[in-house]
């Protein structure tokens, strides 16, 4: 078995090792307009009980001065010919630091539109462990004229859950069937506050 | 009635899985090791008997008391007569754990849900009537008419789908909601839904056309369960606290008519069943860490009737 990497990258990273320089994008590592790869779709996952309709379009989900670490998520939609999907929606939603939704309200909740080349980003605060499930994570749920809908999580390899084991203990949550999930996450120190940084690509299928 | 709010039944053992009888006053439990036990409203044990190896996941009653169903963690649902205590039989429902069921009134006609799929089945024998199910959501909630031919099934995508419980057809779907359903409830006549979802709202519906009977009645919490009174004039809905620093809810009593709260009793611990007694008096029901925890509702002032 080879140790790659990016292994030992999440491997650092779920340990809490900070890191200075700005992240990675991994899921960019593979050639991405090569006509003949074909691209995996990302894993679906559960859309949970507290998805919410009429989210606001904001790519800024946590009130200002919200609690907890800051986050930023980025990533590419494309599709499974790796074309890139401009004008998808992202619908994210997910909990407070606490560990609470907030479902009188859009606190942590918000649709964004995939720019030029498919590249979305959102920011937000890293989401606490909500009561009844074993990790941290961020709803998803995408849309594109074409292609299939998906449902998904986004997972941070630094989850105290995953033990600084992601690989070994990602089935700690039953919710979680694919590790492919967990990503791995750059902490970044700026003054006095450490902030996190995300790449997560997503990929749909062709309807 | 001699329950008092906050009643705490202490069996020996931690249920998994307790039932409100729909319009009686007895509550039932499932234990772990397979025992079903049937208790009056003081927490006399009724009934007891042997229901298989393990305990249920769901429990429910048949509205008219007769029937007790349980699902199991092996997706099979067990058919007990409660009035005897003793098993009838079981049937494969599901691939994987059943999360809700619901049952007829004459419990001849079965609703159950795991995962992304719900299902319906005659009770006797376990005849499959229809399955549905979605790629992209989880199935929170079923609903079966007292006459059983109609079914109401909630997802996570915030639809509520109402079938003919007979052959699955679409009969309407309510998809005014923001969000999912965390459960249902017919009306005595059949004639209505309620819904009770996860921001909170108690929302009811006509089952002919989905639409809504008056304006939606709000808990700060999620709602946890929900029951019609006898009559079908009020309805009883219960919070759920998500919130484990506090593990708060609170119990609504609102008359359909007139659109009134008409009894809020704060301060509970999330409850997940919910009955009426043959008096119109609401009791919920929880199983919890201690036992079987019951709280009966304040009863509904005369005055305030609508």
């Amino acid at each position: 078995m080879t140790f790659s990497r990016r292994d030992l990258m999440e491997r650092c990273l779920a340990t809490g090792a900070l890191l200075l320089a700005p992240s990675l994008p991994l899921g960019l590592a593979r050639p991405l307009f090569a006509a003949d790869v074909a691209y995996p779709p990302t894993p679906p996952n559960e859309l949970g009980p507290f998805y919410k309709r009429k989210a606001p379009k904001t790519a800024i989900l946590a009130p200002e001065g919200a609690p907890g670490v800051p986050l930023t998520v980025e990533g590419v939609v494309l599709d499974t010919r790796g074309e890139r999907l401009e004008g998808a929606m992202l619908e994210l939603w997910h909990a407070s630091s606490a560990g609470l939704y907030d479902n009188e309200g859009y606190l942590y909740r918000g649709v964004v539109e995939a720019g030029s080349k498919g590249v979305y980003e959102f920011r937000s605060v890293l989401p606490g462990h909500y009561v009844g499930r074993v990790c941290q994570h961020v709803h998803y749920k995408v849309t594109a004229p074409g292609h299939k809908a998906l449902v998904t999580q986004l997972y941070f390899a630094t989850d105290p859950a995953f033990d600084g084991d992601p690989d070994k203990n990602y089935t700690k949550d039953p919710v979680l069937k694919s590790r492919e999930l967990v990503r791995p996450v750059s902490l970044a120190a700026d003054g006095a506050v450490v902030r996190a940084r995300v790449r997560f690509e997503v990929c749909l299928d062709r309807a | 009635m001699s329950r008092r709010p906050d009643h705490l039944f202490q069996p020996e053992a931690r249920p998994s899985a307790g039932a409100s009888e729909p319009l009686g006053d007895s509550l039932a439990a499932s234990f772990p090791d397979g025992t079903l036990r049937v208790y009056g409203p003081d927490g006399d044990v009724r009934r007891s008997w042997k229901a298989g190896e393990k305990g249920f996941v769901v429990l429910s009653f048949s509205g008219d008391g007769r029937r007790l169903v349980g699902g199991g963690a092996d997706g099979r649902v067990w058919v007990a007569e409660s009035s005897a205590g003793r098993g009838l039989g079981s049937f494969p429902a599901h691939t994987a754990r059943i999360d809700a069921l619901a049952v007829s009134r004459d419990g001849s006609v079965i609703t159950t849900a795991a995962g992304s799929e719900a299902a319906a089945f005659r009770s006797q024998g376990g005849l499959r009537l229809f399955t549905i199910g979605s790629t992209l959501s989880e199935v929170t909630d079923v609903a079966v008419s007292p006459r059983g031919d109609r079914a109401a099934v909630a997802f996570t995508d915030v639809d509520v789908r109402l079938l003919d419980a007979a052959t699955g057809r679409l009969l309407a779907t309510i998809s005014d909601l923001d969000m999912a359903a965390f459960c249902l409830a017919f009306s005595p006549d059949g004639l209505r839904l309620a819904c009770g979802c996860a921001d909170g709202r108690v929302s009811i519906r006509e089952v002919a056309t989905g639409a809504r009977v008056r304006n939606d009645e709000r808990h700060a919490e999620p709602v946890g369960a929900l029951a019609f009174s006898p009559d079908g004039t009020w309805v009883t809905s219960v919070g759920l606290s998500m919130n484990p620093a506090t593990r708060e809810a609170s119990v609504k009593t609102t008359s359909i008519a007139k659109n009134i709260a008409v009894t809020d009793m704060l301060g509970i611990l999330p409850a997940v069943t919910l009955g009426f007694s043959a008096d119109g008096t609401a009791h919920v029901a929880s199983p919890s860490r201690e036992g079987l925890r019951v709280w009966d509702m304040p009863p509904v002032r005369p005055e305030s009737r609508a």
